[in-house]
């Protein structure tokens, strides 16, 4: 058992990332936590993450909430791998419910940040190539902008309106079928 | 700080924001925020083009068939990886029964799809006013034609269309990338069936057929190298042919005859209003084992189980009669035939019973089960949903009573929308 046990914390050891911010600071996490980034999946790949990835488009606050997103994700990733059985046990479904359950709510904590730490989360999450954190984050947006007129959206995310009353008249025109 | 920091988003990331929207309604009223907002919609990834957004009321049918045509009309990007149409029937919605979705409104959808699509296309229209059932009507035989363009690009295909609605292939082409067809309601000639899945589908895996033959009597043959799983509710058809190598899952109602040759069947849902009937229903090169077996209430159970030594998981509908509303002279009251011999549960783990009572013969097949299966682990009981005696733990402990001491039973009752663990 034992040294299984140290077999295993190698494997592990080894399987470290360093990952460093645009104000360089250095974030060692699991390779099971970078790879939800495919970016970093395919660095990893190409052996060029010796000496640690640099990720000049990130800041160190924003990295930081985006392994955090990162190592509760590839937690539940390896959990469902873990708790496939050949029976539809009622049992093993509770389990993967309240799984599920908490995975929600983490993310639902996970988005109340100001709308300046959003959008950067989403170029983040763009830049890494991390599926799920875009999915996440964009339809945060769009449920913010769900059932706004176009005035109240601009107030919202302060948009300048730079067309002329012809423009928008004309606009309105072509997309009239839009807005019946 | 006040800055527009969304505006300044790349495309692409702006198109997620408005394929998150869930309408391409809502996605063509930001064309009016600012110069930069003007075209995104029009070459959004994903359209979606429902007359239920969150939104209500819903408007008004005939201007959201016009509001469908504006929005293909202005729409720019050569491809498009989801199209969704989707027109919802609503009763309680008195216009929405006046409206007929006439085919050649929604031909031009279709030639758009048929243009654009290279992912999913998914088109539910409702079924045009129909008469009351059992009116013969004068024009129900008036049918109208719609033709089914060729996608090449198109991945998977979901259409559902009014009853009355006559589809029609066009002549020539290959849905190349198709790998997914679900036709739901209207009428297609079994020929023409035949004929799109044998040499115009070549990569298709799913198909789903919920049709009406326009002629009766008509025979449908599907040959395919690529089909893994089948659904046929096709009425009207006098014999349904099925030659399929790689066939696993196979779902089968409205079937007077068939011929199944299928070596790789792993999976069985019979449900046909047929019974099944050894002599009319054939699966040639059935393996002797399956994974699923799932057997309507209909069917006749024992002639299809014995197609097969081994199953994996067997779903039965069975009918279970309360015995105190038959005469006493019945023959069922006689004890020999309420044994049942020769029945061998030898590998049987586990048992799960749904729409169960207390009443005497649904308590009594719990009995026989757990006498007749030597190695029984596990007995879920889900109670009947609207039943007027409640799951009580005097039940529990009738049904625990029955059963061997290491068999773990749990129950289960519907509460507020989902089952619940009972004790």
């Amino acid at each position: 058992m034992a040294s299984a046990g140290s077999g295993d914390e190698k494997a592990a050891a080894a399987a470290m990332i360093t990952l460093i911010s645009s104000d360089n600071e250095k974030f060692e996490v699991t390779e099971a936590t970078a790879t939800l980034s495919q970016t970093i999946r395919h660095m990893i790949e190409d052996g060029c993450t010796d000496g640690g990835v640099p990720l000049p488009n990130v800041t160190s606050k924003i990295l930081a909430r985006v392994i955090e997103y990162c190592k509760k994700h590839a937690t539940a990733a390896a959990g469902e791998e873990g708790s496939s059985s050949s029976f539809s046990d009622a049992a093993f479904l509770e389990v993967d419910r309240a799984f599920l359950e908490e995975l929600e709510e983490f993310d639902d904590a996970f988005l109340e940040v100001d709308r300046a730490t959003l959008f950067d989360l989403i170029l983040a999450a763009n830049y890494l190539d991390i599926k799920g954190l875009l999915n996440l984050t964009c339809q945060k947006v769009a449920d913010s902008v769900k059932g706004k007129t176009p005035e109240q959206i601009r107030e919202m995310y302060n948009i300048v309106n730079d067309l002329t009353p012809e423009e928008e008249a004309e606009i309105r025109r072509e997309t009239q079928w839009a807005f019946e | 700080m006040f800055d527009d920091r969304i505006s300044g988003l790349p495309d692409e990331l702006l198109h997620s924001i408005l394929v998150g929207l869930g309408s391409a309604h809502a996605a063509a009223r930001t064309s009016v925020l600012s110069r930069r907002w003007r075209h995104l919609w029009r070459h959004l990834p994903e359209l979606d083009l429902d007359d239920n957004p969150d939104s209500s009321p819903p408007p008004p049918p005939a201007s959201f068939l016009d509001s469908v045509d504006g929005a293909l009309a202005g729409y720019s990007a050569p491809t498009l990886e989801r199209l969704s149409i989707s027109l919802s029937r609503d009763d309680d919605y008195d216009s929405h029964s006046q409206i007929q979705i006439l085919p050649q409104r929604v031909a031009p959808w279709l030639r758009f799809a048929a243009e654009r699509v290279a992912g999913k296309l998914c088109l539910l229209v409702p079924p045009l006013t129909m008469p009351p059932h059992g009116e013969p009507d004068a024009n129900a035989e008036e049918e109208a034609v719609l033709e089914l363009p060729v996608c090449e690009r198109a991945k998977s295909i979901v259409l559902c269309l009014a009853e009355m609605c006559r589809v029609r292939l066009q002549p020539a082409g290959s849905f190349a990338a198709l790998t997914y067809l679900m036709i739901i309601r209207g009428r297609m000639e079994g020929s023409e069936l035949t004929a799109l899945v044998r040499t115009r589908c070549p990569r298709l895996r799913e198909l789903t057929l919920i049709v009406e033959l326009a002629a009766t009597s008509d025979v449908v043959s599907l040959r395919s190298g690529s089909l893994h799983s089948l659904v046929l509710f096709v009425r009207n058809a006098r014999r349904i042919e099925v030659v399929a190598p790689r066939l696993e899952v196979l779902e089968v109602s409205h079937a007077a005859q068939a011929h199944i040759s299928a070596p790789n069947l792993a999976e069985i849902d019979w449900h046909t209003s047929d019974a099944y009937n050894p002599l009319h229903h054939r699966f040639a090169d059935a393996g002797r084992r399956l994974r699923v077996l799932k057997v309507g209430k209909a069917s006749a159970v024992a002639s299809l189980l014995q197609q097969f030594d081994e199953v994996d998981e067997l779903d039965l509908e069975i009918c279970i009669p309360q015995m105190h509303f038959f005469p006493l002279s019945c023959p069922c009251h006689m004890e020999e035939n309420r044994k049942i011999d020769g029945t061998a549960l030898n590998s049987l783990e586990e048992v799960e019973i749904c729409g169960f009572t207390d009443s005497r013969e649904k308590v009594e097949l719990v009995e026989l089960l757990s006498c007749n299966a030597a190695i029984l682990k596990k007995l879920v009981i889900n109670y009947q949903i609207s039943c007027d005696a409640p799951l009580t733990k005097g039940v529990c402990a009738k049904v625990r009573s029955m059963c061997r001491l290491n068999v773990k039973v749990e129950f289960y009752t519907f509460l507020d929308g989902s089952w619940v663990r009972f004790d």
